[in-house]
């Protein structure tokens, strides 16, 4: 795994969108408070007849769940953000997916210098940094149809408890590093989980280049399905059990990945942008159902590429993903187990999007979608969505 | 600005080319290494879909131990009396039972329990309707042989010899034991016996009912009512598949892949002669081997695969029907006003807590019987290979 | 030679002589016969023997079958230190695991067959311990648990005496002395359609056992009862025999009523809810259940 394997592709792109549902770090305000509503509407689902969704190749986990026909709230936040100080700050935020609220996160952050370079600590409950897709929810406006990376193989989104650094020794680069619980998806709770990065945002002869590259290492004991086992999670075993069997995995997951974002100077109100992100995960342990066990080991790598222009308030983006995904299983219970955990695979799951969005003002944003969504075997046919963002400021203070 | 196009149009060429290529071309597979698990060149009549039974390193399962065990299944000279065969209890139109409440023995003495249907008898994680140490077929094969309480093939240290010396004098059995034991220079004995007929019960398996067609893609295989009724068996409002789930409906089930054996035991409800849950003598389930009053009435869930042809139903055949089976679970238990057995089982307190009451309308009764019917295996009835080979 | 050297060589012979010959402990190997007796009192037990005031009504009675396994057989000397016996192989000993079959039932099918061989000896032999330091005995009765639950017994000497096997809880029966009373058991519960019984059995096996599918095999058992035997003293061994060992039938039943029983199986099976065998373990110096452990008293050496 290392930064060799992705080339550094030099291009259009789009400039990053805001991470996140924390305030932006420039703010002088000594208390912030927000709030975000998302709103989607789609004309088929994405689960499969049973209505589970898990592409055959990958164990997923986490929160990935698969987008519903109909009209759904698919995220509320309410953030709130006070300053204590120049260098320390809190920040916090309430959230409620598919009913029920919850404190999605709550960080301390603190900001010191390290060489003479500015450094940043963050320890609480709080996204990870290491990706752009980490820390993008569908709610937060970027693209309707999610991150098939980070659904696949961080469980859509990494919300951990834990402390990250970053370290800026120069203008635009940044490194960073971020030691965890491990109560995100690849590990589970207690096992813990580390991730080191390196960002560079500087702009190249008038282009917003913006590029980083990531490695993380979790452990996981015992982890199941959270989306439709979890801890205790009752399954049926049988033959015509519709419920998936709750197969869990012991061992550890190394992911790295890079990513790159670039955005040509503006013309004419016109400007064009290229994203893509490459992903590579090799979890290695063991699966286990309570009466089978089998050694497993697989290699998977994910890329997506977003091209898309802009004009004034409007954007277009076409967004290709696809997964390789290799898997190995050894023992006497390897066949039993690939068949439960959906394994076995011979396909390159695959989604492509084309989507229209356009942003009269700071605070709202309208999406209008069609994804072609090959990632489960079987027929493929589009679905058409339409999404409403409402992001804002309620209250500011000096 | 012509130049920063062209040399915009070079960039962009150079993003794709690279951007496609960078991301290396890789093949998506999965590989499955299950090691000799799957060894499938004993005709063992388990469609590839399923996971083998365990085979002991001890009596590797073989052709030739197969059919000397057929021929020792159905020979009556096997009994001490000459008069018995193990067939004469397990018969093959009845998927391996007598249709009898309670089996009598070669001397006709009554056993304490019905005949257990030969069924899948090779994934049994124990092999006796209430006894955790018998674990594999080779444990079970010796207990009807020389059993004295009761009696039932009736073979004793008084005419174990003269069965030998019965068997030895049959011609066929010279080539069958040969063929079974080749290394052994007197192979008729009483372990070659055992592990014979151990290996002819390996081999009973059924999984071509109406039901597994179903599963393996024939949508027409059975009837719409048969599929209601299966999804009332695996709902949580009957707990059916609680304890008769899985592949060879009983969770007391053991296959070559796993790791685990699941040797259940579950009490019912059929008795609580005192209150404090016993079950009659001689029927008492793992207490007579545990002495623990809470594994009172506690039994093996045997496989309802051809079930409809094992009546009379549990370990003492006392509910007759399929229809009386359904609605003792619909009560939660069975509760004996009058006589010897006089008690409330659903008050039992060793009663396993997936059995508990529920209701079922007429036609959802009469689906879950219909689905319970899809289970019975034609082909394992009428299969030769398991039939007597001293006719004909 | 001179005078002085004539009388120093035998001198020196006899030191160098007794020097080898010298230890207490040094590699001698002695073969050995233990003979048992099995009594009722004092009248010896063979199929057709009426033996005398069996329990607490004094009941008469007959065996019907009468034969028990022995293991761990060692010998022991003035300080208490043990030497192994390593078993002879024949017909009733296996000699590889150190089992011993005692078979007093002379005919068979419960003493009204035809004539079949019995067991009143074990032997062996036993090395490092000099014949005139042996001053007791210790064995165990029953198989040790690694050799219980072995399959191919079937057919091999001394496991394959078919009234021993113990399938049904997995194994071998240890003791099994049948004996029926004047009068027959009456039983206080209805088995198989009679209140009556012509035996009180006792077997003596492992119970509460369970089995490994993964193994096949059975695994663990809760009770083990297999009764420890052993005399410190009162052993001697006299022209390569033993001091006789009896196993006295009557001491064994002596809080026990022979011509009842209350709790099934007639007599003790060593089932833990049967009543009957409390006194039957106490005897052998078993627990059982919450029963306090007694010394043994079933065995003892003839004087």
């Amino acid at each position: 795994m290392g930064l060799k394997q992705w080339f550094w592709p030099v291009c259009l792109c789009w400039p990053g969108m805001a991470f996140g549902h924390g305030a932006t770090g420039d703010s002088n305000a000594s208390l912030q408070l927000g709030a975000a509503l998302s709103l989607n509407a789609w004309s088929a689902g994405a689960a499969d007849a049973q209505g589970y969704w898990r592409i055959p190749g990958v164990l997923m986990g986490g929160e990935a769940l698969p987008v519903e026909k109909g009209i759904v709230l698919e995220d509320a936040v309410l953030w709130g953000a006070y300053r204590i100080n120049d260098q320390t700050r809190v920040q916090a935020a309430l959230a409620s997916h598919d009913g029920g609220v919850e404190l999605e996160q709550a960080s301390l952050g603190y900001q010191t210098r390290l060489a003479g370079q500015p450094v940043q600590m963050t320890l609480g409950l709080q996204a990870g940094d290491f990706t752009p897709s980490a820390m993008t929810e569908s709610g937060s406006g970027q693209l309707l149809a999610g991150s098939l990376l980070a659904d696949a193989f961080w469980g859509r989104s990494f919300l951990d408890t834990g402390l990250q650094l970053a370290w800026e020794p120069y203008e635009g680069v940044t490194l960073g590093a971020g030691f965890w619980n491990g109560d995100a998806f690849p590990a589970s709770s207690g096992e813990g989980a580390m991730h080191v990065q390196v960002q560079w945002r500087r702009p190249v002869a008038g282009w917003s280049v913006e590029a980083g590259g990531w490695a993380m290492q979790a452990r996981a004991e015992q982890r199941g399905d959270a989306r439709y086992n979890g801890d205790g999670g009752h399954s049926h075993a049988g033959s015509s059990a519709a419920s998936p069997v709750d197969v869990r995995f012991d061992g550890s997951t190394r992911l790295g990945g890079v990513w790159l974002d670039v955005a040509s100077p503006v013309w004419n109100d016109w400007r064009a942008g290229l994203q893509y992100e490459a992903v590579r995960v090799r979890p290695d342990g063991a699966l286990s159902d309570g009466s089978h066990v089998a050694d497993w080991r697989a290699d998977d790598t994910g890329y997506a590429i977003t091209p898309g222009i802009r004009y004034g308030q409007w954007r277009l983006d076409y967004r290709f993903e696809r997964l390789s995904l290799q898997n190995h299983l050894q023992g006497a219970g390897a066949a039993v187990l690939a068949d439960e955990s959906a394994l076995a695979n011979s396909r390159h799951p695959k989604r492509q999007s084309l989507q229209l969005q356009w942003k009269p003002g700071r605070a709202w944003t309208v999406q209008a979608g069609y994804t072609v969504d090959q990632t489960l075997s079987g027929e493929h046919s589009g679905r058409y969505g339409l999404g409403l963002v409402w992001q804002d400021v309620l209250y500011e203070r000096e | 600005m012509r130049a920063g196009i062209r040399g915009w149009y070079g960039l962009l060429l150079m993003v794709f080319g690279t951007g496609m290529s960078g991301c290396v071309e890789q093949d998506s597979f999965t590989e499955i290494d299950t090691g000799d698990v799957a060894d499938r060149t004993f005709e063992w009549n388990i469609p590839a879909r399923f996971p083998l039974p365990r085979e002991p390193d001890a009596n590797p399962v073989t052709e030739e131990k197969f059919q000397l065990g057929r021929h020792l299944f159905y020979d009556q000279r096997l009994s001490g009396n000459g008069t018995f065969a193990c067939a004469s209890c397990h018969r093959q139109s009845l998927a391996f039972t007598d249709g009898l409440s309670q089996s009598v023995g070669s001397t006709g003495q009554l056993h304490p329990r019905s005949a257990q249907a030969l069924v899948n008898v090779a994934y049994n994680a124990s092999v006796n309707w209430g006894n955790p140490s018998t674990v594999s077929l080779e444990q079970q094969t010796p207990i009807p042989l020389f059993a004295e309480f009761p009696v039932e093939m009736g073979l004793n240290d008084a005419n174990r010899d003269a069965v030998l010396a019965r068997l030895r004098a049959e011609p066929r059995y010279t080539t069958l034991f040969a063929a079974a034991f080749p290394q052994q220079v007197d192979p008729v004995s009483y372990d070659s016996i055992v592990l014979a007929l151990a290996t002819f019960g390996r081999g009973l398996n059924s999984f071509n009912s109406p039901y597994d067609q179903y599963e393996a893609g024939n949508e027409f295989a059975i009837s719409t009512e048969a599929k209601r009724g299966m999804a009332l068996f695996f709902d949580e409002r009957t707990e059916c598949f609680h304890c008769h789930g899985g592949m060879n409906f009983s969770i007391s089930t053991f296959d070559r892949t796993q790791t685990f054996a699941d040797t259940s035991f579950f009490n019912n409800g059929l008795y609580n002669l005192d209150d404090r849950g016993s079950y009659p003598e001689g029927g008492q389930g793992i207490y007579e081997i545990t002495g623990r009053q809470g594994d009172q009435g506690r039994f093996r869930p045997p496989t309802l695969r051809n079930i409809a042809l094992t009546a009379p139903y549990m370990h003492d055949g006392s509910i007759a029907t399929l229809e009386d089976v359904l609605r003792h679970y619909m009560a939660g238990g069975r509760n004996i006003t009058v006589g010897a057995h006089a008690g409330d089982g659903r008050n039992n307190p060793n009663k396993s807590g997936f059995v508990r009451p529920f209701a079922l309308d007429e036609q959802e009764f009469s689906d879950l019987l219909t689905f319970l019917e899809t289970l019975t295996d034609d082909s394992f009835i009428n299969n030769p290979r398991f039939a007597n080979p001293w006719e004909g | 030679m001179s005078r002085s050297l004539r009388l120093l060589v035998p001198v020196l012979a006899g030191v160098v002589l007794s020097a080898c010959g010298g230890d207490d402990n040094s590699s001698t190997e002695t073969t050995l016969t233990i003979p048992f007796a099995a009594r009722a009192g004092a009248v010896d037990i063979a199929c057709g023997a009426v033996l005398p005031a069996l329990g607490t009504t004094g009941l008469s009675g007959s065996i019907a079958d009468f034969a028990f396994y022995l293991h761990d057989v060692a010998v022991l000397d003035r300080n208490g230190k043990s030497y192994p016996v390593t078993l002879d192989a024949n017909d009733f000993q296996d000699a590889a695991g150190g089992v011993a079959l005692l078979d007093f039932q002379g005919k068979t099918d419960s003493c009204q067959g035809a004539d079949k061989p019995v067991n009143h000896e074990v032997t062996g032999t036993v090395s490092g311990v000099k014949v005139a330091n042996i001053t007791g005995l210790s064995f165990r009765v029953g198989v040790p648990e690694a050799l219980n639950h072995h399959d191919a017994s079937l057919s091999q000497p001394p496991y394959n005496r078919s009234g021993l096997f113990w399938r049904w809880q997995s194994g071998h029966k240890f003791m099994r002395l049948d004996v029926n009373p004047v009068g027959k058991v009456q039983l206080a519960y209805d088995s198989n359609g009679s209140t009556e019984s012509n035996s009180w059995f006792f077997h003596l096996g492992s119970t509460g056992c369970e089995g490994d599918p993964a193994t096949g095999a059975v695994v663990s058992c809760a009770n083990g009862n297999r009764p420890a035997v052993q005399f410190s003293s009162g052993f001697s061994v006299n022209n390569l025999t033993g001091t006789t060992v009896v196993l006295d039938y009557a001491r064994l039943v002596q809080g026990a009523n022979l011509g009842q029983d209350a709790v099934a199986p007639a007599g003790c099976m060593s089932g833990l809810p049967d009543v009957e065998c409390v006194t039957l373990f106490s005897s052998l110096g078993l627990p059982f259940g919450t029963a306090a452990t007694a010394a043994q008293s079933a065995f003892y050496l003839a004087q």
